[in-house]
């Protein structure tokens, strides 16, 4: 009855783009500062680096299971009741990161756009559209995600471009001063950025492989760690680093030096695109591995039954998860382990159990 | 099941129409600020003066820049609280998005300009490319000044400012720069200076110009640089692109000279004794635009290189005056500092705590090459 | 009905008779007898006004002198119950009806006064063919194997409506047409069950994809030429006797920002002309609430001096932007369907009245502000430049959804919607193409040959969207 759910490498690439992108490439350069001044573009590397591993892994684990997604993995790996434990870590885990990306996409517009609008209504739009989007399925948003990928590079690099005569690149200098190892003490969050595209270990089973399928996961984490760079780089070198660490959201107040024609400027509605957009992907991705690891493990027949309790439960989560901004950045910024351990440690360790575990079967099977 | 789905939807509707559409602002209920004069107000306050636009009666053709103005002001211990205050006196909610110019008076910056920066970045409705002007007198009354052909003063402080690509002695500072020298510190504030004119025909203050700059030594205000420091510091900063540079020429006359392009190169290095050095290179071609001398002799080789020459002395004493200057007032507005910093950072780090004793014994060297292009191509 | 069948009888007055009562005692039902040479007796039977009577003089002539019918047959099989015999009758045909034995034998006859092959009015053109459908079906086949004179082009024809029996045709072209959905499409008609198929837009409705939804699955067009064009691309046409609309299937959303004129251009500026469309479909479904949003939440993008003009404009409006922009979008939307249905004469009276009082005197007395005005006619102007498919009137629909959304959230709300409405469109398929076509799934290809206007001589690849068989369309080398 059910037809087989497949999606196309671009696709792929697209989602691991834009969930890693999307929505950090607007704060980055403001946190990334925090830690590595005017040297977070090292940052930038290191993460990507590790992103790339971290990748990888869910390739690897996908190539030994094919038909298989993290929640099953897990399950067949650990036996039912281990197994089960860490598959309920994953969703609990994926439920989790979906309010609090809801969370941050109604918090970006009462701090950048509009403080009298209540928070509700951001948090209603959000939730109502990522509902819709979870309800039509993977197949579906993942088309969406293609043409969101590509609204959201064009109008990064636009963005990027027209301010190209504003740069300083002096404000580089001197490069790593403190060395190479002081700037990576900001590594675990920006891992943590690059590691949102966790939410491939639920979709690659769907991915119609072909040869280049590697090729295009690869190139995504390299579309990433560029905008990302990108991103860092315009912003240290339009306000200095100093000053781009005061800033909230530094790509809004980058985008309001873009001065058009004498009068025309703060072309924040760009944004403010890309930044729905992204959270949208986000979002309903993962709210749809949640969901599908859900069905996975308890063995629901009709899923979409628990969309609306889900989604509810969302917004209320959402709502008394933290009390502002300043709540949420610190969790980001000092509990980034708890991101890091699902997206990047437990995955890895689960690839060694399987790895030791192929080992030993080859070997009994040899001897 | 759709009927169902229907009237929830309808429900839900209706209930988002009647929670009344929150943050929605119409026009109507709207006042548009287009400058912003920060004043010092009484015990340590703040004094905020903004010129609105008077709309024009219904029935007339939208008039866009060409309205009439009026001002409304307020006081209060911070510049939010008067701002909010500002309310009281007015009908209508103030759009601050708008402001095109904000003016502050030198008894104003003189409390610490950085506070008055951070309020109005923290207002958020600001945008980056608002323009700063100080002033010397009361900002208020800059804003009452009316302009010919420009009502609205903001309109004709933008004017002003871009006047600077000419005559070098003003520039586009905007709220984003200000900001940025603030807190990345890597070279002090400068902000150009806007100066109240007695109109002669009438007792009406009325005309407005611009000034040279303020410097600062942090937040703090130091001193004005007249036009000769002014136009020194565009030179060195090599950011000049149009100027008048005369030299003189027989008894009371002059031969005056159009920049067309100037660039400079600022090095610094290090003596042996690890005490930092700045040379700095300018380039500049200029027209010769007019000569009030005697012209036999112009366009010949070995005048114009006469010139050249007294070119090169009158250009390079406007660099040291400014040079003078900001090492009198420890307004390091080149940024040497920082360039040392990106240049030597092992060595800045032993003398950055001496800097301020450091840099008004750094020695400059400038160094000028002129080139006269035109001479008297007059078609 | 049972499917047993009346037996002609040999008896002239019961076949009559039996006629008579199948068909209601219809009073336009013409039944005389005659002989032929031979003294046969034979009952010539047809419906008055249906049938071309110089026609049937000729046929009948021919048959007196030859004793034979051979040209005038358009199926030489007999008729042998009454019920063929109604059938052939209402459709036009004259039915001779033999004694001894028993058998009738139909000749097509028909003669319906229709309009001539014209200019088709709602697919104008500057450039190009001017020839439209009719509602002759027969007709329509006729210009479309005229322009496309190839032995491959395949026409099936069923019979749908189990009152009205109405003819449809389906067009394939062997060789490139794909079988499977040629399959779908056949499986789906066989589904409709109604009593009477009384247009094309019976048929699209029953065999679209997804029933509930607004936006169009399939193609309509009046032109042979755009039929021929998407033949060849590997689509399927289907023509309805008695409209002038041959339907198109699949089709993708993209599809609708093309025109056949395009193809008549030279190719830059046909692929100007795409852009344009494209970007005033986009200008019509968001100007209204892009306008709302703006002065409503984001003052900030307007440059100054502008949104002094347009803050002095609003100033005397006592209504917020969204009742105002409602307002106008709803009167231009009145005035232009009242301008449809009003007859020519009087259709000017309506432009006059539109523009005089719903521009000049509602801005004079202060109802709606200028800038609005520019605005609604801007919107209503751009949706006109799209061909006439459903996609115009969707457009108009979004218009007030996207205002809507945008006067809750602004620029948040349209956005909102564009997602939403981009989810929607993801989702739906017709007859399993995807619907946002080259977009998603992405082919940069296929993209580009839909945004741009290829030339003819670097045309050689058919688009593999509709999943066409054979995809070259050169011959041999590709020049």
């Amino acid at each position: 009855m059910e037809r087989r759910i497949t999606i196309s490498n671009i696709q792929l690439m697209s989602l691991i783009a834009i969930t890693s992108i999307g929505t950090s490439s607007l704060y980055a350069p403001a946190t990334l500062a925090r830690y590595a001044e005017r040297n977070s573009w090292f940052l930038v590397l290191a993460g990507g680096a590790v992103g790339l591993l971290n990748l990888y892994v869910f390739l690897w684990l996908n190539r030994m299971y094919p038909d298989k997604n993290l929640i099953k993995i897990c399950m067949h790996l650990l036996g039912p009741l281990v197994g089960g434990i860490v598959a309920l870590g994953f969703i609990f885990y994926f439920l989790d990161i979906t309010s609090w990306v809801l969370r941050e996409f109604s918090q970006f517009f009462i701090i950048a756009l509009n403080p009298i609008i209540p928070q509700n209504w951001y948090l209603i739009a959000g939730v109502v559209m990522c509902l819709y989007a979870v309800f039509h399925g993977l197949e579906v948003f993942a088309r969406v995600t293609e043409i969101v990928f590509f609204i959201t590079v064009a109008t990064l690099l636009t963005i990027y471009l027209l301010l190209l005569n504003q740069y300083h690149p002096e404000y580089l200098f001197p490069v790593l001063e403190e060395g190479m190892i002081k700037p990576l003490s900001g590594l675990m969050i920006s891992t943590s950025w690059f590691g949102d595209m966790m939410c491939v270990s639920m979709v690659l089973q769907h991915v119609r492989k072909t040869k280049r399928t590697m090729a295009y996961a690869t190139w995504a984490i390299g579309i990433t760690t560029i905008l990302m760079l990108m991103s860092v780089l315009s912003c240290t070198m339009l306000f200095g680093a100093q000053t781009t660490e005061t800033f909230t959201y530094p790509i809004v107040s980058l985008i309001q030096n873009i001065k058009l024609f004498r009068n025309i400027e703060r072309f924040d509605a760009g944004l403010v695109a890309v930044w729905v957009m992204s959270s949208f992907i986000k979002i309903t991705v993962y709210f749809w591995a949640a969901v599908q690891g859900l069905k996975d493990m308890l063995r629901i027949r009709k899923p979409r039954l628990f969309l609306i309790p889900l989604a509810c439960g969302f917004f209320l989560c959402s709502k008394y998860k933290v009390w502002g901004l300043i709540e949420l950045a610190t969790f980001y910024d000092k509990q980034a382990w708890y991101f890091v351990s699902f997206q990047f440690f437990i995955p890895s360790l689960l690839l060694l159990i399987a790895l030791m575990r192929r080992d030993s079967h080859k070997r009994r099977v040899s001897s | 099941m759709n009927a169902r789905s229907g009237l929830m939807i309808l429900a839900i509707g209706v209930c988002l129409l009647s929670s009344g559409c929150k943050g929605i602002m119409e026009l109507n209920q709207l006042h548009i600020v287009h400058t912003v004069g920060i004043d010092a107000g009484r015990n340590n306050g703040v004094k905020i003066t903004a010129e609105i636009a008077r709309l024009s009666a219904s029935g007339q053709q939208p008039k866009g820049m060409q309205d009439r103005t009026f001002y409304l002001s307020g006081e209060g211990n911070s510049l939010f609280e008067a701002a909010r205050l500002m309310r009281t006196k007015t009908d209508r909610t103030l759009l601050w998005g708008h402001a095109t110019v904000v003016v502050i008076s030198k008894a104003a910056a003189e409390q610490g300009i950085g506070k008055h920066i951070m309020a109005i970045r923290k207002l958020r409705q600001f945008r980056n490319s608002t323009l700063v002007y100080v002033t010397e007198g009361k900002a208020s009354e800059v804003l009452e000044a009316t302009m010919p052909n420009a009502t609205i003063t903001s309109q004709a402080l933008r004017g002003l400012s871009e006047g600077g690509e000419s005559t070098a002695l003003t520039q586009q500072t905007t709220l984003i720069d200000v900001y940025k020298d603030l807190i990345n510190q890597y070279r002090d504030i400068h902000i150009p200076a806007v100066q109240l004119l007695e109109d002669p025909s009438g007792k009406k203050k009325s005309l407005l110009k611009s000034e040279g700059l303020y410097a600062f030594d942090n937040d703090r205000i130091v001193g004005l640089m007249k036009f000769r420091e002014t136009k020194g510091y565009y030179r060195a900063m090599g950011s000049l692109s149009g100027s008048v540079e005369t030299i003189p020429c027989g008894q009371h006359q002059t031969v005056s000279f159009e920049n067309t392009s100037s660039n400079s190169r600022l090095k610094t290095y290090l003596d042996a004794n690890g005490n930092p050095n700045v040379r700095i290179e300018i380039n500049a071609d200029l027209n010769l635009v007019s000569v009030q001398c005697e012209k036999s002799q112009e366009g010949t080789i070995s005048l114009i290189k006469q010139w050249e020459e007294e070119l090169n002395k009158a250009i390079s004493d406007d660099v040291e005056r400014f040079i003078a200057f900001s090492q009198k007032n420890h307004s390091d507005l080149l940024g040497i500092k920082e360039r040392i910093h990106r240049k030597y950072p092992k060595h800045w780090k032993k003398i950055k705590d001496k800097w301020d004793e450091i840099y008004p014994t750094t020695k400059f060297s400038v160094e000028v090459h002129t080139r006269i292009d035109h001479t008297n191509f007059t078609t | 009905m049972n499917g047993n069948k009346t037996v002609l009888s040999d008896d002239v007055t019961e076949n009559k008779r039996l006629l008579n009562e199948r068909m209601q005692g219809t009073e336009d039902l013409v039944m005389s007898d005659a002989f032929n040479g031979q003294g046969e007796a034979l009952t010539v039977c047809y419906l008055e006004g249906l049938i071309d009577s110089r026609r049937l003089e000729q046929t009948l002539v021919l048959y007196m002198e030859n004793k034979r019918l051979f040209p005038a047959f358009r199926t030489d099989s007999k008729l042998h119950s009454i019920e063929e015999v109604t059938d052939c009758l209402v459709s036009g045909m004259t039915v001779l009806l033999f004694t001894e034995p028993a058998y009738g034998v139909a000749i097509d006859t028909l003669g319906v006064q229709l309009r001539n092959v014209e200019e088709p009015p709602s697919e104008a053109t500057v450039k190009g063919s001017r020839s439209g459908f009719t509602e002759s079906l027969y007709n329509n086949l006729a210009l479309i194997r005229f322009q496309f004179p190839a032995a491959s082009l395949k026409v099936e024809f069923r019979k749908v409506g189990y009152l009205s029996k109405t003819t449809i045709a389906v067009l394939s072209v062997g060789g490139i047409t794909n079988a499977e959905i040629l399959g779908e499409v056949h499986r789906r008609i066989g589904e409709i069950s109604e009593d009477a198929i009384l247009g094309s837009n019976d048929i699209e409705e029953w065999i679209t994809d997804n029933r509930g939804t607004m936006f169009p699955l399939i193609e309509s067009t009046e032109r042979p030429d755009r039929v021929v064009g998407a033949l060849l691309d590997g689509r399927i046409a289907v023509l309805v006797q008695g409209t002038p609309f041959a339907l198109l299937l699949p089709f993708v959303f993209l599809q609708a920002f093309q025109v056949s004129e395009d193809y008549s251009w030279n190719y830059y500026i046909g692929s100007a002309m795409r852009v344009l469309r494209l970007l005033s479909g986009l200008i019509g479904m968001l100007l209204p609430a892009f306008y709302v949003a703006t002065v409503t939440f984001h003052h900030e993008l307007v440059p100054t001096p502008l949104l002094q003009s347009i803050a002095a404009a609003k100033e005397p409006v006592p209504f917020p932007a969204v009742v105002e922009s409602t307002a106008m979008m709803l009167a231009f939307e009145i005035m232009r369907e009242a301008g449809i249905r009003m007859p020519k004469q009087v259709g000017q009276a309506v432009s006059i009245v539109g523009a005089l009082i719903l521009g000049q005197a509602a801005v004079q007395a202060g109802i709606v502000s200028p800038i609005m005005v520019i605005v609604a006619a801007l919107t209503g102007i751009c949706t006109f430049t799209l061909p006439p498919t459903m996609m115009n009137y969707v457009i108009r629909v979004l218009q007030f959804g996207m205002t809507f959304l945008a006067s809750l959230l602004g620029y948040v709300g349209i956005t909102v919607g564009i997602i939403m409405l981009l989810t929607y469109l993801a989702s739906l398929r017709s007859f399993g193409v995807p619907y946002l076509g080259p977009v998603a799934p992405f082919d940069m290809s296929e993209l580009t040959d839909v945004l741009v206007r290829r030339p003819s001589t670097s045309k050689n690849r058919r688009p593999s969207l509709f999943r066409a068989i054979n995809l070259n369309r050169n011959r041999g080398k590709t020049r």
